[in-house]
């Protein structure tokens, strides 16, 4: 007998997920309700779980879906264009939430949770922030001692986000006793320990229905198989999960962008000024143009990386360029759009307000982009070559990634390692470098797909304007260090001392 | 965190002993870690018993070459894992550029 003929392909499964996913949207979630109210009401988390929304990317083995990270992108993508505290509930439970378990977890505990994670019965949540640890995270405090078979846990993890309701922590812990005074692990821990207690809901600028709280772990106590992976392991897994899930949180900022670029679109063609309407100026369509082409490239660069997470390897380049790209994608064209529809733009009924405010947290929240800017600059300083790109067949982008390729080996021979710790020179490489990984993930997809060739070429125009403008400033560096040093002085010195200005 | 004399008078770094180099080292990968120097030893892996990442492992390098005024060239840092390696790259650059 042959079962698998009957059995839906990969396609038809993503087709009726998308069916399920806009039922549930139009049924259960009003967007303006939902953040007036501050929180993610109980019948909306249930209905999300009914449609299957907690089971995308975890294994069928154990209840979920087993959707590959595109695919579960595509539907935090869509619930982004309607309500992004529901994208960000549904996106952290499938990425940092529950990918460490998924991955690393003994087979007793990914038995005993992931099924309950699947059924939305347990929702996930991640903790590695802490109040002295934002962007460095080296300086971690909570700490888990090992004491008889298990691990004794005190701290404090600050904004996790489905906190407020989660039924699984995973978090990033010192382990002292495990493999050195420095090492940390990961470990879940499930929120009914003793000891673990969640505070009031944060009062935020935006995605204010989404749970951010502050969890404390008071002697907190769990057996050693609570531990995720090798013991002393943790910032690997850490950074390995945030790479995942920073492809997760770019798709949905594809789906807020493409809810401000339909609004702007709709809006552009009704509106008349002038006896005409707005998008017939000049002005007008350039601006709708470079919207809709910055979004096609950040969909098509959080695309390719989300093919390249499915392919393993090392995923933090990539992920780090695009999450920057598309956060800053999104914030760019909510900000179009909001300018576009003028002062109802800034009126709450027109929802691009709202999809302004919920997007600025992604430039900030899984590494703020300018802390993975510098990083990803320095990563290309001592990467052993950059990798010579074939030609795209768009000449003036190639000569741009040759430029680039050529500018990342001469700072690299002058600046030697100290170059690393230079952070205008590594942000700037790494500016024109995330535009050249756009530039080429657009090229790319307009190859498997004539139709989009016009948006694409324009798009990577664009890119390869930016990219030029970030390598001309890499000419000012010094110029510029200097002035901010000794601009910045001068402006803390009141403050530092004491006086205000 | 740098000695400036270092910087300034070459001559400074002349009369350095393998055993100060080897102190300025700890010194300095100490106060990158938040730790105590006594407690560094130098055949702990940078990695497995350090605790640290590669970022923290490019501030450190990054901070020996300002430290010490000498040029660490990317290619001679690959492969580096223990302090007793990094210190000896560092003490044969110091004794090299002088």
């Amino acid at each position: 007998m042959n079962v698998a003929a009957d059995a839906p392909t990969d396609g038809e499964v993503m087709g009726l997920l998308i069916e399920e996913t806009r039922r549930f949207l139009a049924r259960e979630v009003d967007p303006a309700a939902i953040e007036a109210s501050g929180r993610i009401p109980d019948r909306v988390v249930a209905a999300a779980a009914s449609a299957g929304l907690f089971a995308l990317t975890l294994p069928e083995s154990h209840g979920g879906l087993g959707l590959p990270l595109r695919s579960a992108g595509t539907i935090v993508a869509e619930l982004a264009r309607v309500d992004r505290s529901v994208a960000t509930m549904v996106g952290l439970h499938a990425g940092l939430g529950t990918r460490s378990l998924v991955v690393h977890g003994s087979d007793a505990r990914r038995a005993r949770w992931l099924p309950a994670l699947a059924e939305g019965e347990r929702v996930g949540a991640f903790g590695a922030t802490e109040a002295g640890a934002g962007s460095d995270l080296q300086a971690i405090r909570t700490v888990a001692r090992p004491e008889g078979s298990g691990l004794r846990i005190d701290g404090e993890k600050s904004y996790v986000t489905n906190g407020g309701f989660a039924g699984l922590y995973t978090l990033l812990v010192r382990t002292p006793g495990l493999g050195g005074e420095r090492s940390f692990s990961m470990v879940c821990v499930p929120r009914e320990t003793p000891g673990l207690s969640v505070g009031p809901e944060e009062d935020k600028l935006g995605i204010r229905a989404s749970s951010t709280v502050t969890v404390r772990l008071d002697d907190v106590y769990v057996p050693s198989d609570h531990l995720l992976g090798a013991p002393g392991a943790g910032m690997d897994l850490a950074h390995e999960a945030l790479g995942w899930g920073r492809v997760v949180m770019a798709t949905g900022c594809t789906g807020t962008a493409r809810y401000a670029l339909d609004a702007t679109l709709a809006h552009v063609t009704a509106r008349r000024q002038f006896h005409r309407p707005i998008g017939d100026f000049d002005a007008v369509r350039m601006q709708v143009s470079t919207m809709a082409a910055t979004l096609f490239a950040m969909e098509s660069l959080a695309d390719r990386a989300a093919c390249a997470a499915e392919a393993g390897g090392d995923l933090t380049g990539l992920s780090a360029a695009a999450k920057v790209f598309c956060s800053e994608g999104a914030f760019a064209i909510c900000d179009a759009a909001l300018q576009l529809h003028g002062a109802m733009g800034f009126l709450e009924q027109t929802g691009v307000a709202r999809a302004l405010r919920d997007c600025r947290i992604t430039r900030i929240f899984e590494g703020a982009n300018d802390v993975l800017l510098v990083h990803l600059g320095a990563g290309l300083l001592v990467a052993r070559a950059r990798p010579e790109a074939p030609s795209s067949g768009h000449p003036a982008f190639d000569e741009f990634e040759r430029r680039l390729s050529r500018l990342v080996a001469e700072n690299r021979a002058e600046f030697g390692i100290r170059g690393t710790q230079r952070q205008l020179l590594t942000s700037r490489l790494a500016r024109a470098e995330v535009c050249a990984l756009a530039a080429r993930a657009s090229l790319d997809r307009a190859a498997t797909d004539p139709e989009s060739a016009e948006l694409a070429a324009f798009a990577v125009e664009q890119l390869t304007r930016e990219g030029h403008r970030q390598l001309d400033a890499l000419r000012f560096i010094q110029e510029d260090e200097r002035a901010a040093a000794s601009l910045s002085k001068r402006s803390y010195s009141p403050w530092a001392s004491g006086r205000s200005a | 965190m740098t000695t400036n004399a270092l910087l300034v008078d070459p001559a400074a770094r002349a009369v350095l002993s393998d055993d100060q180099i080897r102190a300025r080292a700890v010194h300095l990968l100490a106060t990158i870690l938040e730790r105590d120097p006594e407690t560094v030893q130098q055949a702990h892996s940078l990695r497995a018993d350090l605790g640290m990442d590669s970022l923290s492992a490019l501030e450190f390098l990054s901070s020996l070459s300002h430290e010490f005024d000498i040029d660490l060239e990317v290619e001679e840092t690959y492969g580096l894992t223990t302090l007793n390696e990094v210190v000896a790259l560092v003490t044969q650059r110091v004794r090299g550029s002088l």
